[in-house]
């Protein structure tokens, strides 16, 4: 995979910000150099053996470099630039873990990304440090280091506590079992499958023409990938079988299996629901233990974790375009399948695409927190009435996207805009954007929709005796029409379509993107291109209403930036000066601009990154202080002069800001990469 | 687009000979007089090249705080553990630009004591006892790791670091063991009796033996900060004499 020269110097920065310099030298040689082995990198390093190795270690410890080593041959060493990108997002992991499984789950998995790959046994032991430390009064640096004491504290002797969280972890796949096959790179294991199976069965087979090969191969080379796949999963549900059912009756709440394994211990009142989980994971530990479970080794699974980040990404663009409520609906619907997707391009092929993940209403209307109240955020016709319409039209302003209100939303959308200040920070251009969204906007709404108009009233088992319950669904079906009837198409009837979703949120960043740079002009102009694809300069003047002077010089702009570009269609053979006989038709490529938005975006992140370290060098004599082993754990207000403090604050003020802007950023690139 | 140009001419004027930076009345009047005129807003300086709406961002959310302090303590934790290894950057206050690869490995892993400030740092201070440790290599001593899932080159790295650095000490302190041994006739019968011993134990430890034996020759002390630090050590000096003499001693032995 050739990686562009932002996304190496980013990476390279993300690894010696956050493992050191003597890594990230090995790091940028491998990333520049492909594949090498020891001698190799010590040679471009300028790095002595034992530097190498112990780097290397780390590296491989981490999980940033793969190796190969093969029969014969020396081992080579590759790295794996996803692993290094995932760094900058660990921050959200982390957050994402505590909202949900709250401190002690945050502090395991901080833990797991501090180790790299773990062994659980070893993990257990690191735990158990850590709390004899945070009882010595050390908080580890924690800020929230009251939260933390008075979470180990209530937990302090029940490691079978650990190993539930860590069965929960691992059923989500948040964290997976590591085997020896991760620290390949996984194109290199299909290239081995296609040479192998070249070489072996159709070499030898009676199959002929090239092209009938190819797709043989093909075939054969998926099968055996998805039966390596396989192995590795029926290893994990081996393990974790008995557990499974534990978590889930306890969800359930209503097992009495839970209750007998809690008799066998002192269970005193106040840790009452926290040892149920305990005792019944005491149960399953020594199930654990017969398995050499504590030998298992774990770490944290990335490409689940993106598929966590892009979940709370669709809930934000719901609630961006259809209010609160369907939001936290579409929430938890996205909490019931999360489990089922393992990575976020799940779904692309066709066999995955027939067995996609499924949830039915009853079940998210059954798990739905009774605090929200699901009769708001629906009107009495949905999608419906060019009145209503009209009054949507009053708030279009503010979004920077072409959102269109659904007319239902109206009820629920009062307090809707409160987190969502305006991005275009001129008035001025809200005015043409509306304009822009009345004529152009509603032309799809008058198409009919590409997918049939879904209703979920085949799914829908009707509860007999439970009225408010009965209500409650049908007022969650509402929501789901909502989401399923939806431009973005955010729901399928039996499915959701996600791939496509994030399509239409790209377009939807492009858009954003455009109009900051090019105006409503610009924006209009790129809407009009996507829509009708390739247009010539006469055919674009008529459909857009604008003068052919604006619109040339709008497209040579956004030409010379990269963001629409011009194909020419020669009538004759001859192309010569003589321009009357070519014709040029100016076109609008979403992936191409994708490329391009994801480009600067790296750069635009290792810029902050070497801004940060500006930072830190300019307030260097603070930190020095501050990072002092002596008083590196006391609240800086304690021994720090007003002066030292003011700058001190300052700088974390600055640190935040940047890394908050990285953060953003990195939302960007999950969008147009890894989502 | 052509308001654009007039501006442009307006500048001009500016940059004639004579024209200082101070701030000029009549300019400004000028100015004035154009905004009220045209009801466009022009100061005497030209915009910001994408615009005056360069746009604060909006103020980060309490979710996105809190995800970066857990990524900043998750940094912190790792910086002050045993894998990180420190920046040993030459000029990084003013960075020269890169073309090549030498270029890009000469900013690196210059001499400490050649590039040190002496007027901020030349001068050790109490407070020193309590800076953060300053490891060029990670230390991979501390912590267990699972071999399995390394490539078997890196096995000895992983484990022997200890073994391996304790007996290049001794070898260093010692002079040359095997010569040491020649000389000594006692302590050569021991390790003969030692060895008799392996072999009554099983063949295996004999093998491990040599195999630890033919390690230690390819180790390369480059990197060895202690064998550095150790020239300046009063005690070994007059431990080497020593050393040099036995040596001495040995040879007009075997001669």
């Amino acid at each position: 995979m050739s990686r562009s020269q932002n996304a190496v110097e980013l990476c390279a920065l993300l690894v010696d910000e956050t493992y050191g310099e003597l890594t990230s030298r090995i790091f940028t040689i491998l990333l520049r150099r492909g594949k090498l082995p020891i001698p190799e990198i010590s040679r471009h390093t300028r790095l002595g053996p034992k530097a190498t190795r112990n780097g290397l270690a780390v590296l491989i410890q981490q999980n940033l470099v793969y190796y190969h080593a093969g029969k014969k041959g020396p081992t080579l060493y590759e790295v794996n630039d996803g692993a290094a990108y995932a760094l900058a997002r660990s921050g959200k992991v982390i957050e994402f873990v505590e909202s949900r499984y709250g401190a002690f789950a945050r502090d395991v998995v901080q833990n797991l990304l501090l180790f790299g790959h773990t062994k659980v046994s070893d993990l257990a032991e690191a735990y158990a440090s850590q709390q004899k430390q945070a009882a010595n009064g050390k908080s580890n640096g924690h800020p929230v280091a009251n939260g933390v004491n008075g979470h180990t504290n209530g937990n302090i002797g029940s490691g079978g506590h650990m190993d539930g969280l860590l069965v929960e972890l691992l059923e989500l796949g948040l964290i997976e079992p590591v085997v020896q096959r991760m620290f390949r790179n996984p194109a290199d294991i299909k290239d081995e499958l296609e040479a192998d199976i070249t070489a072996n069965e159709i070499a030898g087979g009676s199959i002929k023409g090239s092209s009938k090969k190819k797709e043989q191969l093909q075939g054969i080379v998926d099968e055996r990938l998805k039966r390596i796949e396989m192995e590795d999963c029926e290893w994990r549900s081996k393990v974790l079988k008995r557990p499974v059912n534990g978590v889930l009756t306890n969800g359930v709440n209503g097992s009495n299996k839970k209750r007998r394994l809690s008799h066998g211990g002192s269970v005193n009142g106040d840790h009452n629901y926290e040892d149920d989980g305990t005792r019944l994971d005491v149960g399953y530990l020594s199930f654990l233990k017969q398995n050499e479970s504590p030998n298992l080794v774990i770490r944290i699974n990335h490409e689940k974790c993106a598929v966590l980040l892009r979940n709370s990404q669709l809930v934000e663009a719901v609630k961006n375009r259809l209010g609160d409520t369907t939001s936290q609906i579409y929430a938890e619907l996205l909490k019931h399948l999360e489990k089922k997707i393992p990575k976020c391009a799940y779904g692309m092929t066709e066999d995955e695409y027939q067995d996609r993940p499924t949830v039915s209403t009853r079940d998210v209307a059954s798990s739905l927190s009774k605090s929200v109240n699901v009769s708001l955020g629906i009107g009495k016709t949905i999608g419906e009435g060019p009145k209503s319409e009209e009054v949507a039209g009053a708030k279009l302003g503010s979004p920077p996207v072409n959102r269109k209100r659904k007319a239902g939303d109206l009820e629920g959308s009062g307090n809707e805009d409160e987190g969502d200040p305006p991005i275009n920070g001129n008035g001025n251009s809200h005015e043409v954007d509306q304009d822009v969204d009345d004529v152009f906007a509603d032309a799809p709404a008058v198409k009919p929709p590409k997918r049939p108009k879904v209703t979920f009233q085949d799914k829908l088992p009707e509860p007999e005796g439970l009225h408010s319950r009965e209500d409650r669904i049908y007022h969650i079906k509402e929501h789901m029409a909502l989401l399923a009837d939806d431009q973005y198409g955010f729901l399928k009837k039996e499915a959701d379509g996600q791939a496509r979703v994030i399509q239409k949120i790209r377009e939807a960043e492009i858009d954003k993107l455009v109009l900051e740079m090019f105006g409503p002009a610009g924006h209009r102009l790129v809407r009009m291109l996507r829509q009708l694809g390739k247009l010539d300069e006469k055919q674009l003047k008529d459909t857009t209403l604008m003068k052919q002077k604006d619109i040339r010089t709008k497209l040579a702009e956004m030409q010379l930036s990269g963001w629409v570009d011009i194909q020419e269609v020669p009538k004759d053979s001859s192309r010569g000066a003589n321009n009357n006989r070519v014709i040029f038709l100016w076109f609008f490529d979403n992936e191409r601009c994708s490329l391009l938005v994801l480009d600067q975006t790296y750069k635009s992140m290792s810029r902050l990154l070497h801004r940060l370290n500006v930072e830190r060098r300019r307030a260097k004599s603070v930190l020095e202080l501050t990072h002092r082993s002596d008083i590196r754990d006391k609240p800086p207000e304690e021994y720090l002069s007003p002066t030292q403090l003011n700058e001190l604050h300052a700088f974390q003020d600055r640190e935040e800001m940047l890394l908050g802007q990285l953060g953003r950023l990195d939302e960007i690139v999950g969008i147009f990469k890894d989502y | 687009m052509s308001f654009r140009g007039g501006r442009g001419g307006f500048g001009g004027r500016g940059g004639l000979k004579g024209a200082t930076w101070e701030q000029d009345e009549g300019l400004e009047a000028e100015a004035r007089k154009i905004r009220q005129n045209k009801g466009v807003k022009i100061g005497l300086f030209p915009e910001h090249p994408t615009g005056a709406n360069v746009k604060k961002p909006k103020p980060l959310t309490a979710r996105e705080k809190c995800q970066i302090r857990h990524l900043k303590a998750l940094q912190e934790q790792i910086h002050r553990g045993p894998l990180y290894s420190q920046p040993t950057k030459r000029n990084v206050e003013n960075p020269i630009k890169i073309f090549g690869e030498d270029q890009f490995n000469a900013q690196y892993g210059s001499d400490k004591k050649a590039t040190m400030d002496p007027f901020t740092e030349g001068v050790e201070t109490y407070s020193d006892r309590y800076a953060p440790p300053k490891n060029l290599v990670p230390k991979l001593s501390g912590r267990p790791f699972n071999n399995r899932l390394f490539p078997e080159e890196l096995w000895s790295t992983l484990n022997g670091e200890e073994e391996n650095a304790k007996r290049q000490k001794t070898l260093i302190l010692n002079g040359s063991r095997t010569r040491q041994k020649l000389k000594d006739p006692a302590s050569k019968k021991a390790d003969m009796l030692a060895r008799i011993d392996a072999i009554a134990a099983g063949d295996e430890d004999l093998e491990e033996l040599d195999e630890e034996e033919q390690e230690e020759e390819p180790m390369d002390d480059d990197f060895d900060d202690d064998e550095l630090g150790d020239d300046y050590n009063a005690e070994q000096y007059f431990d080497n004499g020593d050393d040099n003499d036995d040596v001495d001693a040995g040879g007009e032995d075997d001669y």
